[in-house]
Parts: structure tokens; sequence; C-alpha cells
């Protein structure tokens, strides 16, 4: 009778920590995500001065 | 070499007139350099006039400089916590953008507004668009490691995926550069190459009680199955009666 409550008890505890590892191991990670309008200004054919920009951003 | 000049022949003369020579020659030589430093104005004809500029009313339509003439949109989604092990990607898309509209340009002058046609010749035509992305990331593995080069075509998206996966805990910050390279069509055009986009991403590297998503799945399978059997009164004596019936089955083979 003891030993069924302690095996009841044992079982209880390591179903409880699986289901806890299942529902992290298989819960959807979060996705952030990022929207940046570009403008056609951006995509020009860049002059001497954004050049210059551009060699300083790099 | 004026210093010098200045040291050893106009210091030791110490009148009022030398001095004020001094101070005429370093003015001059200060404006000269002053002047020399300012970038000449090369784009007076090229600039593209934007709303409120003030041009004459006879001026010709102005040309610009080759132009995409679409509006895009850049678009970044990443994961910003992944399990340790686990894999995910990174997507990068320039697409056009729909909604995105060209600004009209108008011109103001006193009380009128009219609008122009400005002349913005298409880079399509002139020009092959090249769009170049990279990851830079530390610590993290992830392919493709090097530079990825997609052509830029009239109202097409264009979109590049990155691969990662953390081996540690940890978090882990990275660059994904985006560059436009123009190639020219004709032999005598200009290449250039110019760098569009510098995003940061960061990304969160996590385990659970020290196990990567992989391990902690496996394990959380194995000990489902093995709590719910000693847990479950019934279903162990029936997997013991299952086990027990099956011995009784097949005999022990005897030599």
């Amino acid at each position: 009778m003891n030993a069924r409550r302690i095996r009841r008890l044992l079982g209880v505890l390591i179903l409880l920590l699986s289901v806890a590892m299942l529902l992290w191991g298989l819960w959807p990670v979060g996705y952030e995500s990022l929207s940046i309008p570009v403008p056609p200004e951006s995509l020009q054919l860049p002059t001497p001065t954004t050049l210059l920009l551009g060699w300083l951003v790099v | 070499m004026v210093g010098r000049l200045i040291a050893s022949n106009l210091l030791p003369m110490r009148t009022p007139s030398r001095m004020l020579l001094i101070l005429l020659l370093v003015t001059a030589l200060l404006l000269s350099g002053c002047g020399g430093a300012l970038p000449p104005d090369t784009q007076g004809s090229q600039r593209t006039p934007t709303a409120g500029s003030l041009l004459p009313p006879e001026a010709p339509a102005p040309t610009a400089m080759p132009a995409i003439q679409e509006p895009r949109l850049l678009s970044l989604e990443w994961p910003a916590r992944l399990r340790v092990g686990d894999s995910d990607t990174i997507r990068l898309t320039l697409e056009v953008d729909e909604s995105g509209s060209i600004t009209p340009t108008a011109l103001i002058e006193g009380h009128e507004t009219r609008g122009e046609r400005v002349l913005i010749p298409n880079l399509y035509d002139t020009h092959t668009v090249m769009v170049e992305a990279r990851l830079d990331i530390a610590g993290l593995t992830y392919t493709p490691t090097s530079e990825v080069i997609e052509s830029l075509l009239p109202g097409q998206s264009v979109k590049f995926f990155w691969s990662i996966k953390p081996q540690e805990v940890g978090r882990y910050r990275g660059t994904i550069w985006l560059h436009l390279h123009y190639l020219p069509k004709e032999p005598d055009g200009q290449e250039a190459r110019l760098a569009l986009s510098a995003q940061l991403v960061e990304i969160k590297a996590v385990n659970f009680l020290g196990l990567g998503g992989g391990a902690a799945r496996v394990s959380g399978w194995l000990g489902a199955a093995l709590g719910s059997i000693l847990s479950l009164d019934k279903l162990f004596e029936l997997a013991v009666g299952l086990f027990k019936r099956q011995r009784r089955k097949t005999p022990p083979q005897t030599g």
C-alpha cells in the first residue's frame, strides 16, 4: 500500500516534469518582424555625395 | 613651410607694419584653405526639385539621376528566442510596396501652384541592379556565411533566407547588411555600390534545465510514458500483465 503511494507520487512528478519539457520543447518560438519603406530616392544611382556617405557608413 | 618662413624672415622685424603684414598673410592663407575645402556645386543641374522649391516658369523639365521608379518595402523577420540545438530561419524580403506612392512634385510660385514633370531615367534600362545581402553574427552557426547576391527586377520581390542554429545559451546580436550593386549595361556606364540598409537583430538562445530543444522533447516523451505507467495503476498492471503473458507464451529453450 505504501509502496504503491510512493510509486504513484513518483509517477505524477515524472509526468508533470515531462509535460513541462514537452510544452517547452514544442511551443512555437516568437518571431520579431520589421518593415521599412524604401523610397525610390534610396534606390537612386548614387551621386558623389551619397557615395561618400555610403563609404562612411561601411 | 609657412611657419619656417615667418619664423626666419618676418618675426625678427617687430615693427607694427610687419606684424600687420603677418596677420594679413595668415588670414589670406586660412581663407584660401577654407575655400578649397568647399565642394564644387556640380549637382545643380541634376537636383530633383521637391515640394516647395522655386523654379522659373520657362525652365526646361529637369532630368534627375537614373532611379528605380517603384517604392519598395524591406521586411525582416527573425526568431527572437530560440531553443539551443534547434534551427530556424531569418527572412529578408525586398518587395514592391503596393501601398507606397512616389511623392508628387509641386512647384510653388507665389500663390500659384503647378505641377511639372520630372524626367527620371529608369535605372533598369541603363543598369543591372544586384542586391547583395550578408548576415554577420558572432557565436551562432548560420548558413550561408558568405554574401548572397540576387538580381533586382522590375516589379519583383527579392527574398533572402539564413538558417541559424545556436549551440550554446546566450544573447546573440548581429547585423544584416543589404547593398545595391549597379552594373552598367553599357561599357562606359557608371558602376556603383550603395549600402541600402544595416539592420540589427538580436536572438536569445535558451535551454530548459540544461537541455536543448531536441533533448527536452525526447526526454519529455520518454518521461511522459514512464510517468503514466507509474502513476496510472491500471495501465501499469496492464503493461505488467502483457509482459508476463508474453513470457509465458515463449517458454525458455533447453539445450
